[in-house]
């Protein structure tokens, strides 16, 4: 008979660890007005992406509908999700899981 | 044929505009009714507003308390910019970022309004709304343009 139980306890420490470290995820979702040369550019332009990542990018959220652009602090999250705003892309943000 | 772009790097790295004088006109008057616009509560603000937070209404609420004030600043400040530099022949890549910028928030205003998708038929010659569809490609062009020139400017 085991004495000690390691399952359980190490489901009570990445219980907690998920909690605080679960990062925020921005995403961008597709429209049919923003132009494809224009999210390229936006994506180029507040996050400093190399054109072939921001390229891959827009094609993921113009043919898969959305796309991860951000992963992190909850802070630094929002103001990416400002940043695109303000150039009127659809960005929303979400803790991942 | 493609029309040609409006927009020309010049050798000091400022940007040379070649447009007609209404269309230097529609871009001093468009920032306007764009604000006008953005003061009211019409829905087809609503892409320039977007939320933040999807299914959480609490910190949603938060957000918009502390960042809709900052945006609607920011969207005023960039139109007033585009209102006053539209007549100038040459601008500085700053002000064709906002030039861009802000003919993009008017495309998203007026593909609202026109309910636009991606695979809409091409419009007809006798759509009531033909004007506003050939405004709204006009924008487009502008932002096409205005892309490809700021593009340049990337080291990558």
């Amino acid at each position: 008979v085991p004495v000690v139980t390691p399952v359980r306890d190490s489901e009570v420490v990445s219980d907690t660890s998920t909690d605080i470290d679960r990062p925020w995820v921005v995403l961008v979702w597709n429209d049919p007005i923003n132009l494809m040369s224009y999210v390229t550019y936006v994506l180029q332009k507040v996050f400093g992406f190399a054109r072939e990542k921001a390229e891959i990018l827009m094609l993921d959220v113009h043919q898969k509908g959305r796309a991860a652009v951000f992963s992190g602090a909850r802070e630094k999250a929002e103001m990416h999700v400002f940043r695109l705003h303000e150039h009127g892309l659809w960005a929303t943000m979400q803790q991942d899981d | 044929m493609r029309p040609r772009s409006p927009f020309k790097i010049n050798a000091d790295g400022s940007v040379k505009v070649t447009l007609a004088a209404w269309k230097r006109q529609l871009l001093t008057d468009l920032p306007s009714q764009l604000k006008e616009l953005m003061g009211s509560n019409s829905s087809s603000n609503r892409r320039l507003f977007p939320n933040a937070y999807v299914g959480d209404e609490e910190r949603e609420e938060e957000y918009q308390r502390y960042m809709r004030e900052e945006l609607l600043a920011s969207r005023m400040a960039a139109a007033t910019i585009l209102s006053e530099s539209a007549k100038k022949t040459q601008i500085t890549t700053d002000e064709l970022a906002t030039w861009v910028n802000v003919c993009n928030s008017i495309r998203l205003v007026l593909g609202t309004q026109l309910d636009v998708s991606e695979d809409d038929d091409p419009i007809e010659p006798d759509d009531p709304n033909l004007q506003t569809h050939q405004l709204y490609w006009w924008l487009g062009f502008m932002v096409e343009c205005g892309v490809q020139t700021l593009s340049k400017g990337f080291t990558s």
